[in-house]
């Protein structure tokens, strides 16, 4: 058995283009495992926060967050959206815009920390996302989260409890100054072999050549 | 063994990435938007 690749990958989980670039790099991923199974690949989600300046227990929408607080004009987001929405739905994803809620999403992040530490990191992100875009759940509420966590295989009572005592806040905190260091400003950012970035919601084409370049390097 | 209060953190030295270049249309979110 090869030495695994590692592919860190920076995200929030109210960023558009990180759930299709998440699918995009999963189509990839299946294509390259199929070719070399005997290559393991791990992935391991990173805490980005597109809004920290969202006060803790606001719900608002993407359209009044985006228009009020960034400066964009309704018709811009709208548009945005719509494009977006096409997109994803291209990748098989469905996004209800309309019913999304915009929070601060640090507990979302401290939740999937916890999940990392109990080996659900992966289904707690794909979780996440899609109550985020589909089913419009409320990422800022704890309980909310311990749900989710729960759909997802966690335990749902020590989850809860790992969110109410900020457990893996500083794991948050050390993800973000990672990014920092590493010039990332923008999400989804892949990092294979702590050697090649990959920025954005690239085609499976680009993820796959760069796998197959750090498996041959 | 060193003792914990007395040793010196050293940090972890990030390497800068090779950035793999796939075009200028970038699907990225940043803080100031999509």
């Amino acid at each position: 058995m090869k030495p695994p690749i590692s592919v860190d990958i920076w995200s929030d989980v109210q960023c558009p283009w990180c759930y299709i670039g998440k699918r995009r790099f999963e189509t990839a991923l299946e294509t390259f495992t199929a070719a070399n199974p005997e290559q393991p690949v791990n992935i391991v989600y990173h805490s980005f926060e597109l809004s920290p300046d969202t006060p803790e227990g606001f719900v608002g929408t993407p359209l009044e967050y985006l228009s009020e607080r960034k400066g964009l004009s309704r018709e811009q987001v709208l548009e945005m959206f719509a494009q977006v929405t096409q997109i994803a739905a291209a990748e098989g994803l469905e996004y209800h815009f309309e019913r999304a809620q915009q929070v601060n999403t640090r507990k979302a992040h401290e939740l999937l920390h916890y999940a990392k530490d109990k080996g659900k990191q992966l289904e707690t992100k794909e979780a996440l996302l899609r109550a985020f875009f589909t089913e419009g759940l409320n990422l800022g509420d704890v309980d909310t989260l311990a749900d989710v966590g729960a759909a997802a295989g966690l335990d749902r009572s020590d989850a809860l409890a790992a969110l109410e005592a900020g457990t893996f806040e500083n794991e948050v905190t050390l993800d973000e100054q990672k990014a920092r260091d590493l010039g990332i400003n923008g999400v989804p950012f892949f990092a294979f072999n702590n050697t090649y970035g990959v920025s954005g919601a690239q085609s499976p084409a680009v993820f796959l050549e760069t796998l197959e370049k750090v498996s041959h390097a | 063994m060193p003792d914990p209060q007395n040793s010196v953190q050293i940090p972890e030295v990030t390497q800068p990435l090779i950035m793999v270049q796939a075009g200028d249309d970038l699907e990225v979110c940043g803080p100031d938007g999509c």
